[in-house]
């Protein structure tokens, strides 16, 4: 603040109320015009201070100098390589995102196939899309995503910290040759360039987390092993080993579902041991039998190898222990050993004494090991309701179609047998997130379907509405015309509200817009 | 065939409201349309509702002005959306053909109660004027607004004599009860500016220059108007719209007939925005340079409640037209008052008006010699570069002046990605201080800013 302002607020916050006449000491052409605003003789003393004021400050705005900078923006320096997208194809995007996020995959997918990229005014909205769903699915195609963020793209996921989540997976992002990051960077960076090393040199990247694991934070530790999933192999085991008597339990449940995915591990062996000993499958002249022989409790060993006292499954401290040592172990195996195939090994199941214990050390193996068979047989059986998401999320398309086509078998081609089975309802959801294209024997049954719940109760009936969104998103083309007759019919009639069924159409006009234009 | 000159942007920017603009979306396929044409003046076709009969849509593409049969209350409607951006997106889908009998009595209409507006405006600018009644008139509020400055004069010198820090620890009531006297003087503009001061004094750090500032201000105006006589027939009228004194529309056209406060040129939409004030009343306002003139302008249209704004300006455009300027010493504030009826061409590139802050600064203090009241200042600067510094932006000029801005997030970085670290053209609302960005221009392309979420 320059001095004569400075004294004018001084005054008018204290107050002239006894105070002096205001003098100010200001030279040149502001200094005259002040010395005549507060000399006037007809002027009390507050409205010479504040003519004076209104002089200074319009005075101060328009002499505004502003401060100057060295700083520079670092230019990308870099040209597009792929032209822009056209404005109309563009436009989707914000509609894609906003609306029907369910097109995303595809959109991305049109959009990297045609070579183009998105005008650089939409990436920030795309790049916060991308960051909050890549947390959540990492389900997302980085290659595509490389291609369609353009150059332009890369700079600013640079720049932006809320970004930085992306970094990891996109490889035109991360330098190898830079190994300084993974020392100094941040958590999100570091764990980038740990992922890129890992796919380029496996036994590199492992070697780097061992340099500095002592020194990690306990947080971070548990993102950083989990790096170790790709490209497992038989010489991360000493590591694992190392890891899985680490303080915290979740880094030491890691460790052990790593070691238990690599057969000739002194773990696997351990683990396939103790299953033998607890677990007997018999093929007697009365038919095939699983006989359970508890052990004594949780011993230091069990301990050891990353085991504790489940409370969570509604098992008793023994039955636990069964149950997570089956879970260690590779389905495939089990199948060999026993002789048994996944069907009857979970009709067996049922039939236990040791039930709970036994599907849900099957549910966790085959969802730990992703042998699709097992998931698909638990799946069909219907019997571990409770597991079905976390089931049917490392299932292939093949399998998740059968799936579904089997549970609408049972239900006369519905998706729920009758009002109030909350966890038939849910697999709506599951037909929602199935992004693959859809075959067209699947993709009739789903409209199919559609079209019988509409014939249903009302609580029954709004099922159709998600189930044909699913089915315009990811649905083959020879099924768009009986959508569109359904969402035709439902907008006549007046009983129901259209609107349920309209997102489909809109849907299907959105992708054949996306397949046309950007192909 | 014709030709859209409307991006897919600038249409949806006359949306009333986000789910028109879906709504409008979903109808801008071909499919929903039957009869569609264009003869380049006029835009139409049929669209099927729910009712039995097809929506019968046409649009005035000069201005651009909507009409529909459909039922709805929000303007425009998502049909009339749906059909201009079809045409924008796809202007092949159109044929060209003779307007249909609806669509010329429509477009006939319009022309007529143009010229029943003009022939209005002009009737009231001959009526003889009852100049007895009138003077009454104008007496007793000269004595209203008297009484009432003087009293804000003594309440002014009572702040200074006690000290503002005794004002900080005031409430809002003690604002406003001021406020509220001035409003029944009549003199809303003080009112407005004293309802200001309420948060000033309560907004931080140099709070007590900020306030002291503001008082000092609404003091000038009071003790211009207590010498309102000596002061040139410009400033008189400043003075007069600080106060809140309003001039009419029909004033403003009837006097820009004379000549004297009406410019014709083309003029470029560089920025807008809405503002929400009390009582839900919308305001859009929207900057227009002269591209020959190199005048300014800015455009104020208001709506309330559900009402639908004005969409006829639109940012990254220009047209040709003749402004009214409402009448003051360093005029700002105008109407249009008519434009040729071409289809508003978007510029091929926004008119370069400085190309440094110095030159734009210089203008500023221009208009501050001028009317000392001016709390914002169109800003345009070609060839800055934005930069981040933390959590907020500024622009550099190719002299290193830093241009601090004030502006939201998700814009930032809207700003930077169109920049890629290089030079863009920026326009915004300068405020002494800083700058709220409006629209960025970087080669042939143009990003309007919604400035409403940085304040």
């Amino acid at each position: 603040m320059s001095g004569v302002r400075e004294k004018l607020v001084t005054i008018a916050l204290l107050g002239t109320e006894g105070q002096p006449a205001v003098e100010v000491d200001e030279g040149g052409e502001l200094g005259r015009r002040l010395e005549q605003v507060l000399s006037r003789e007809d002027r009390s003393q507050e409205a010479r201070v504040l003519d004076a004021a209104a002089l200074v400050f319009v005075h101060h705005r328009a002499g505004r100098v502003l401060p100057t900078s060295a700083q520079t923006m670092a230019n990308t320096g870099e040209e597009e390589e792929n032209p822009a997208l056209g404005e109309q194809s563009a436009a989707h995007l914000p509609r894609v995102m906003a609306d029907f996020p369910v097109l995303f995959g595809s959109w991305l997918a049109a959009v990297a196939e045609s070579g183009a990229r998105v005008p650089h005014e939409y990436l920030p909205d795309l790049l916060d899309y991308l960051a909050n769903n890549y947390k959540r699915k990492g389900n997302l195609s980085l290659d595509q995503v490389e291609t369609v963020i353009g150059k332009r793209g890369l700079w600013l996921i640079g720049l932006n910290p809320d970004w930085s989540n992306l970094r990891a997976g996109i490889r035109g992002f991360v330098s190898l040759d830079n190994e300084e990051i993974f020392q100094v960077g941040v958590f999100a960076e570091r764990l980038a360039f740990l992922e890129a090393l890992r796919d380029a040199d496996p036994e590199r990247a492992r070697k780097m987390l061992e340099s500095t694991w002592s020194e990690e934070a306990v947080n971070e530790k548990v993102g950083f092993i989990k790096i170790l999933a790709y490209n497992l192999g038989p010489l991360d085991e000493p590591f694992l080993e190392m890891a899985l008597a680490d303080k915290r339990r979740e880094v030491r449940l890691v460790a052990a579902s790593l070691l238990c995915q690599l057969p000739e591990s002194a773990f696997s062996k351990r683990m396939k041991a103790r299953l033998l000993e607890f677990v007997e499958f018999k093929k007697g002249i009365f038919g095939k039998k699983i006989e359970v022989n508890l052990p004594e409790g949780l011993s230091a060993d069990l301990k050891k190898d990353g085991l504790s006292v489940r409370q969570d499954a509604d098992l008793g401290e023994k039955a636990g222990i069964v149950m997570q040592v089956i879970s260690f172990v590779d389905p495939q195996w089990i199948v060999e050993k026993s002789g048994f195939d996944p069907v009857t090994l979970i009709k067996l199941a049922r039939d236990n004494e040791w039930r709970q214990a036994l599907l849900l050390g099957f549910v966790e193996a085959s969802i730990r090991h992703r042998h699709q068979e097992f998931l698909e047989a638990l799946l069909v059986s219907e019997t571990m309701l409770a597991q079905e998401a976390e089931m049917f999320e490392p299932l292939e398309p093949g399998g998740r179609e059968r799936v579904v086509r089997a549970w609408l078998n049972e239900r006369n081609g519905l998706l729920v047998s009758g009002p109030g089975s909350y966890s038939d309802y849910r697999r709506a959801d599951f037909i929602e997130k199935m992004e693959h294209g859809w075959s067209r024997e699947f993709s009739r049954s789903i409209v199919d379907c559609a079209e019988k719940h509409l014939k249903q109760e009302i609580n029954m009936r709004y099922l159709a509405g998600p189930v044909l969104k699913a089915a315009a998103a990811f649905g083959d083309p020879s099924i768009f015309e009986s959508i569109g007759r359904l969402v035709d019919a439902q907008a006549e009639s007046t009983s129901f509200d259209d609107r349920y069924l309209a997102p489909a159409a809109e849907i299907i006009a959105i992708r054949k817009q996306i397949t046309i234009k950007e192909r | 065939m014709p030709q859209c000159s409307y991006s897919r942007d600038q249409v949806l920017a006359l949306a009333p409201d986000d789910s028109s603009r879906k709504a409008g979306e979903g109808l801008s396929t071909t499919r929903k349309w039957a009869n569609l044409a264009s003869d380049g003046r006029s835009l139409w076709g049929e669209c099927q509702g729910s009712g039995s009969r097809p929506y019968q849509t046409c649009i005035d593409l000069g201005e651009p002005a909507f009409k529909c049969s459909c039922p709805s209350r929000k303007f425009p409607c998502k049909h009339s959306l749906g059909l201009f951006l079809l045409f924008a997106a796809d202007s092949s889908a159109v044929a060209e053909g003779e307007p249909p009998d609806w669509v010329v009595a429509w477009i006939g209409k319009r022309l007529d109660s143009q010229q029943k507006k003009e022939q209005k405006a002009r009737d009231a600018a001959d009526k003889p004027v009852n100049a007895e009644a009138q003077a009454r008139r104008q007496a007793k509020r000269q004595a209203n607004i008297e009484d009432g400055l003087a009293e804000l004069d003594r309440w002014l010198c009572d702040r200074i004599r006690h000290g503002l820090a005794r004002v900080q620890a005031e409430s809002y009531e003690f604002w406003d009860g001021i406020a509220a006297r001035m409003v029944d003087a009549q003199a809303p503009g003080l009112a407005r500016m004293l309802r200001q001061c309420a948060s000033v004094s309560s907004s931080g750090e140099n709070w007590q220059e900020r306030l002291l500032e503001r008082l000092s201000l609404i003091h000038l105006a009071v003790s211009a108007c207590g010498r309102l006589d000596r002061l040139s027939p410009a400033m008189q009228d400043e003075v007069k719209s600080v106060l809140g004194v309003t001039v009419s529309r029909e004033e403003v056209l009837a006097r820009a007939r004379d000549g004297s406060e009406a410019v014709s040129d083309r003029w470029q939409v560089m920025g807008q925005f809405i503002i929400e004030q009390e009582d839900r009343l919308r305001v859009k306002r929207s900057w227009l340079y002269g591209i020959d003139s190199g005048k300014w302008a800015l455009v104020l249209s208001f709506a309330h409640g559900t009402q639908p704004l004005d969409v006829s300006l639109v940012p990254g455009f220009s047209f040709a037209g003749e402004l009214a300027y409402f009448p003051g010493a360093f005029p700002l504030r105008a109407l249009v008052k008519g434009r040729e009826p071409d289809n508003s061409p978007r510029a091929a590139k926004a008119p370069v008006v400085h190309d440094d802050s110095s030159g734009a600064l210089a203008g500023y203090a221009r208009a501050l010699s001028l009317n000392p009241w001016i709390e914002t200042y169109p800003f345009a600067v070609s060839n800055v570069v934005p930069v981040l510094d933390g959590e907020s932006m500024a622009f550099i000029d190719r002299r290193s002046n830093l241009l601090r801005a004030r502006i939201s997030r998700r814009n930032q970085w809207r700003i930077l990605s169109v920049s890629g670290g290089g030079p863009v053209d920026v326009f915004g609302e300068w405020d002494g201080d800083s700058l709220t960005p409006l629209s960025v221009t970087f080669g042939k392309s143009f990003l309007s800013l919604e400035a409403e979420d940085a304040r």
